[in-house]
């Protein structure tokens, strides 16, 4: 495959502008369907760039299809959809093409290209809509395939260029049944796919807190990574490690020394509620156990069982790198011989990179 | 401006794929792996209606397939309305390694051999 990459993909850099043009390679593709020609691409979008490619010094260049979508579209097209004067003409609307690159989990970064296209059929008087999709194709890569994952992005926008053009030929043989364009022309067939299907992209937090309850006060060093979400609840990937000890003056007269070993299941999760504002609440159950020392050095266990909740909110930075700052409150009742009922809060600084 | 059309042979990758490819060894970072006990004779029988058959760990499946030339990909939908993405390594006329696009294997290859 490697030397076929090479051979097939031209990228074109012009420094001055910082815009680099992808090459659509020309592949043919088989639908063993002849009725149709491609007439015309054009291209409706906006703004014209497919994305940004992000250069070691941190600038970005925009990327855009070389020659221009409507020209780079119909000429791939015309590979497998050759004009004749019996097939029917039909005209391609290119309502979004964009491409993206992100890490998305703790070992991966994921490449995507996003679609939507209007097939038209063209009539004496102007057009007819016959078909509209909306796709995105994406493709997986180790964290050390940056590289990789950028050069491919012309071939995953040929493959998506692909898929739509099969689907709308799927849809032609069945007559476009069902086919009702609703008011936004997307088809219902596509109304699991998300308008702006974004990558979820990876934050890696590390973070210092800083704890302070009614009985006890200490810190945490905690290492958070999560996909971002807007919608759904983010469960993050959370190690941490912190010490925490009873403060003074509330260790009841009879002991001499309190300490508990305690680990935690539940849920800690994160929800969006503004661009880089984050809610953070959590269910926690810990169970263990509270070694108490009275001031004759008789040692007694307890076991312990408990709940915790806890309600906060933590700002991340969106930049690369960037500052996290949070604030938490949190209960507990648990089984406790000295805090049966505990409650205090937490204050989080640290880094997003 | 270059411009270059690669050969016909990538569209031919379709009709090869016609016959039924069992599932022979697993590749992970150049060392490869048998099938466990239950995958043995696991199979994939693409056919030309574009319907397949497979015996995956010993269970029976059928669905729907087809082959995206520009992504090498095959896209196979089962019965119970799941997809499958399938990136095609290689293939020859007895040899098939597939990449598929799924968190927990995307590291593997798994090679099939027609017989």
């Amino acid at each position: 495959m490697k030397p076929a990459r090479l051979i097939t993909f031209l990228f074109v850099s012009g420094q001055a502008f910082s815009q680099t043009g992808i090459v659509l390679n020309t592949v043919p593709f088989d639908t063993n369907d002849s009725s149709v020609h491609i007439h015309e691409v054009i291209d409706v979008r906006a703004d014209k760039i497919l994305g940004y490619k992000e250069n070691k010094n941190r600038t970005k260049d925009t990327l855009i299809l070389y020659g221009g979508a409507s020209s780079a579209i119909k000429q791939f097209m015309n590979t497998s959809f050759s004009p004749a004067p019996w097939k029917k003409p039909i005209c391609i609307n290119v309502k979004v093409l964009e491409v993206d690159q992100a890490q998305t989990s703790i070992t991966e970064l994921t490449s995507r290209v996003y679609m939507e296209l209007t097939f038209l059929e063209k009539q004496e008087q102007g057009f007819k809509v016959l078909y509209n999709i909306r796709h995105h194709d994406d493709q997986a890569f180790p964290l050390s395939g940056r590289a990789e994952s950028f050069e491919t992005h012309e071939k995953r926008i040929r493959a998506g260029l692909e898929y739509c053009m099969r689907n709308f030929i799927h849809a032609k043989e069945n007559g476009f049944q069902p086919l009702p364009i609703d008011s936004l022309g997307g088809n219902k067939e596509n109304a699991s796919i998300p308008d702006n299907p974004k990558l979820r992209r990876w934050f890696n937090l590390l973070t210092i807190k800083k704890i302070r309850s009614r009985y006890n006060q200490g810190w945490t060093v905690s290492y958070i990574g999560f996909a971002d979400d807007n919608k759904d609840f983010i469960s993050p990937f959370v190690i941490s490690y912190g010490q925490s000890k009873v403060r003074s003056g509330t260790i009841p007269d009879k002991y001499s020394a309190i300490n508990t070993y305690a680990l935690s299941t539940g849920f800690n999760g994160l929800l969006k509620i503004a661009s880089g504002v984050y809610a953070n609440i959590g269910l926690e159950i810990p169970v263990g156990i509270e070694a108490l020392e009275d001031k004759q050095s008789r040692k007694t266990n307890n076991f312990l069982i408990g709940i915790n909740t806890r309600q906060g909110i933590r700002i991340i930075s969106l930049r690369d790198f960037g500052v996290v700052i949070g604030a938490t409150f949190f209960q507990q009742i648990q089984t406790s011989k000295i805090n049966k009922a505990n409650l205090g809060f937490e204050l989080e600084l640290g880094i997003n990179f | 401006m270059l411009q270059y059309t690669l050969p016909l042979a990538s569209i031919r990758i379709k009709q090869g794929l016609l016959k039924r490819w069992y599932l022979d060894k697993y590749k992970i970072a150049n060392k490869a792996y048998p099938p466990s006990r239950v995958e043995k004779d696991d199979y994939i029988l693409f056919k030309e209606d574009m319907t397949f058959i497979s015996r995956s760990e010993g269970k029976m499946e059928e669905g729907s397939w087809s082959f995206n030339t520009n992504g090498s990909y095959i896209e196979m939908l089962d019965g119970t309305g799941e997809k499958v993405k399938a990136y095609v390594i290689t293939i020859t006329a007895n040899l098939l390694i597939l990449r598929f696009d799924v968190e927990e294997i995307r590291d593997m290859q798994a090679i099939y051999q027609a017989h």
